[in-house]
């Protein structure tokens, strides 16, 4: 009986050891929000997209 | 035999499809096709939008959405259309930032994606646009 | 619905007026300075009446300022402040008891507001009589977070009014001439509006209430409005309400009222025409039946996701009773799948809707819906139904949809659907007899279908399909046989699938089992094009076909990466086409882990080159 009793802070002290944090990855979440964010708002490519309309202008012409 | 030498092995799938898969751990995945959805939806909506961030009518809030900032920047008849290009953006938003704590197997991590996502955001904005600092709006 | 008159610090400013009026030509000004009135909404601090009576011929003018402080409520935000002031550049006194203020201004932030206001008081064998003609021009005014504003409105207000025993009877006519205004959410680009009422104010009762008989609001191209109402003074709310309009043009009324009010539902971006009645009853506050009939309506979603046109429909709804809706159109589409004519009833009971059964026509089949069970709780709609689907031809099903044409018929039967917070499940098969052989699809569950991120998870069987009508089909090689799949733990988001476990193989038994020159070498250049050469090369470019033994292809879907195998593995590899016969061929794939989004594109090549020039 003693040994039971004995065991039940040692199942508390388990379980409350079990739980793994896993750290939000802040700097990969950075670079992944910078990412997103240059192509919703165009911030990387915006030459490209100019140069293609002018070319094709005088070819629909 | 005869079968045997006219069996040919065709050498296939070989060295061509080798994908690069091998990318960082340390990455997020952000490539998903709800991600990429959202992105291509919030990408056409910018079109609309920058001129009514470059306005001031539109600023970026403190919790990574946008809010109307000064309506009387928009002229009457597009107030309305302004309200709903907000409302249909903090949709995207809010489910760009849960999709990406879910498509990385952490759906509790949504809040910090959303405020990494608030400070990133900001950082990125162009001059003149407005923000939320605290409880205030802010000019940058 | 607010209303406080006796409260109003106008009211106020008219008492001084008049209060003061009568003594004027005494003096040559009148200078009144208040402290502050406080009142539950907001106080006026620093109020300021000026006077001024000048020699004739100039006329008597009257300067009122005050800073005006709002309590908010909900104590989030400081109290708003602002400064207002009222001028009347001429007050001219043209009869006995008829006030004049000419070129009147109320000026305060946001507000820019030039008027003129008659005032006409009498006395009718001792009954008081007011009447009273307000033009406003060109007035400008928003509220600091430009959700309420106006810009140019010029309108004109008349109200008239007696008292008889103790109770004023009063009529009123606001004519809206030109200008726009935005009222969140509402947009109204040009005037022609008109709102006339005439009802009682009571104030001096135990009650008082304010009542408004014969009200018409005249939308401009939409039509009138009429209704009926009364307001509780006491606690400011509304006792009861009736209205009724008929004939309301949907094209102009939606833009201008329904679209706002959608705006965040599936309906916010129409198309719409023809015409509805209207009728709502509102009983001691609460809604108690309204009535909405549709005479000839199109409705359009402009996004193409649906259509229906000439509805004619009578929805009514009681909060007691049980009401039939009867609705019926001749046609249209749901997600380009055309619709035939419809005759639909169901019973709705408070917030529940029942139908024992729903016959939609579609193409040369039909939906039929039935023990249909909806609610409306907690601001979302729950609902399940069973569904069988009578057979449809693939080849226009596949062509409404601008598939490739497909042969056969699609058929389906669903003991349940359940829709539940966004979340669509199924009970049961979804089958399709196409390429000969029967597709069936099992745990079909979806989430959000309708959001701009649907979820879609299955399982799929396919038994016996012809590889015959199935390469033609998709422009690849010819391949004779049939082939089994089992696609399970499909998961499609957006539409794209992003997980599943797949098993292709040709199907059990005998049949004729022939591959083409040109099927090889399409599956070859799957893998690049060094080995749809090694092909051309040898002397099998003489042979047209081949006959094989076995086929098969498996791919576990994950992270964009499908994890391939074949019928049989070999120490280097794995098979998927097992040839038998002379010449027999085999095709071996080595790459066991592929990129999805590069095996697709070169799919997509494939097929797109052997496509026959179709000029579209």
């Amino acid at each position: 009986m003693k040994t039971w009793i004995a065991v039940f802070p040692a199942i508390l002290i388990l379980s409350a050891c079990v739980t793994i944090n896993i750290y939000f990855p802040a700097a990969a979440a950075e670079k992944a929000a910078d990412k997103i964010i240059d192509e919703v708002w165009q911030l990387k490519d915006k030459a490209t997209p100019d140069a293609k309309l002018i070319e094709e202008k005088p070819a629909t012409k | 035999m005869m079968k045997k030498l006219f069996s040919i092995l065709l050498i296939l799938l070989a060295t061509a499809l080798a994908a690069p898969f091998a990318s960082a751990a340390a990455d997020l995945e952000v490539n998903t096709p709800a991600i990429s959805s959202l992105k291509n939806s919030m990408q056409t909506r910018h079109g609309q939008l920058a001129a009514h961030y470059a306005s001031g009518a539109i600023g970026l809030t403190k919790d990574g959405l946008i809010a109307m900032h000064d309506a009387n920047a928009v002229p009457l008849a597009q107030r309305q259309s302004v309200n709903s290009l907000i409302a249909a953006e903090n949709g995207d938003r809010n489910a760009l930032y849960k999709e990406i704590a879910s498509a990385n197997g952490h759906p509790e991590w949504q809040d910090e994606v959303r405020s990494t996502f608030a400070q990133r955001w900001v950082q990125k904005a162009q001059n003149g646009w407005w923000y939320q600092d605290g409880g205030a709006w802010v000019k940058k | 619905m607010r209303f406080c008159p006796h409260r109003s610090p106008l009211f106020l400013l008219l008492f001084f007026l008049l209060a003061f009026s009568s003594a004027a030509n005494a003096v040559s000004a009148i200078h009144v300075q208040v402290g502050a009135i406080n009142s539950p909404g907001f106080t006026a601090n620093k109020l300021a009446l000026d006077f001024a009576l000048p020699a004739q011929p100039s006329h008597p003018q009257l300067n009122f300022q005050t800073q005006l402080v709002w309590h908010d409520k909900t104590a989030a935000k400081e109290n708003s402040r602002m400064a207002l002031q009222l001028s009347c550049a001429a007050i001219t006194n043209p009869q006995v008891g008829n006030w004049r203020c000419e070129r009147g201004l109320l000026n305060a932030e946001r507000i820019k507001a030039p008027f003129s206001l008659s005032f006409t008081t009498k006395n009718l064998n001792g009954q008081p009589q007011i009447s009273a003609e307000l033009s406003l021009l060109d007035v400008n005014f928003s509220d600091a977070e430009g959700l309420h504003a106006g810009e140019k409105v010029a309108a004109k207000l008349s109200l008239n009014a007696f008292q008889q025993s103790r109770i004023w009877h009063w009529q009123s006519l606001l004519d809206w001439q030109a200008g726009e205004v935005f009222w969140q959410p509402f947009y109204f680009a040009t005037g022609g509006h008109q709102f006339k009422a005439n009802g009682q104010l009571d104030v001096l009762s135990a009650q008082p209430s304010l009542t408004l008989d014969n009200a018409e609001l005249q939308l401009k191209d939409v039509g009138a409005i009429q209704g009926n109402a009364r307001v509780s003074l006491s606690d400011n709310t509304l006792q009861t309400l009736n209205i009724n309009a008929d004939n309301l043009q949907l094209a102009p009324l939606y833009p201008l009222l329904l679209k706002p009010l959608l705006d965040k539902t599936m309906l916010n971006n129409l198309e719409m025409a023809g015409r509805a009645n209207f009728k709502a009853t509102l009983h001691n506050g609460k809604p108690s039946a309204f009535e909405l009939d549709l005479q000839g309506a199109d409705v359009e979603d402009k996004n193409g996701r649906f259509a229906l046109y000439k509805i004619n429909a009578s929805i009514p709804w009681a909060y007691d009773e049980s009401r039939t809706i009867k609705a019926s159109y001749q046609g249209g589409h749901l997600l380009r799948l055309p619709l035939g004519a419809a005759n639909l009833s169901a019973e709705l009971n408070r917030y529940a809707l029942t139908a024992l059964s729903l016959k939609l026509p579609i193409l040369d089949g039909a939906l039929d819906l039935s023990e249909v069970s909806a609610a409306w709780i907690d601001q979302q709609w729950h609902w399940h139904l069973r569904a069988n689907l009578s057979p449809i031809a693939m080849s226009d099903f596949s062509q409404a949809l601008a598939w490739p044409r497909m042969e056969g018929k699609v058929a389906a039967s669903i003991p349940l659907v359940t829709y539940s917070a966004g979340q669509l499940s199924t009970d049961g098969d979804v089958q399709f007899q196409v390429f000969n052989g029967d597709i069936t699809i099992s745990k079909l569950a979806m989430q959000t279908p309708l959001g701009l991120a649907p979820r879609l998870s299955a399982n799929m069987q396919m038994r016996h399909l012809d590889l015959g009508d199935l390469t033609r089909t998709f422009s690849f090689g010819a391949i004779e046989g049939k082939l089994d799949g089992d696609v399970n733990n499909l998961q499609l988001v957006n539409w794209k699938p992003t997980r599943f476990d797949a098993v292709f193989k040709s199907s059990d038994g005998s049949y004729p089992k022939k591959i083409s020159q040109r099927a090889v070498e399409n599956i070859s250049s799957l893998g690049g094009a060094g080995a749809a050469a090694a092909v051309q090369r040898s002397f099998l470019r003489f042979f047209k076909q081949f006959n094989y033994a076995k086929l098969g292809l498996s791919c576990q879907l994950r992270n964009d990466i499908c994890a391939m195998d074949g019928i049989e593995s070999t120490p280097q590899g794995y098979v998927i086409v097992k040839g038998s016969g002379v010449p027999a061929i085999t095709v071996l794939g080595y790459n066991r882990n592929v990129g999805w989004a590069e095996l697709l594109t070169r799919i997509e090549r494939i097929t797109d080159s052997n496509a026959k020039p179709v000029i579209k």
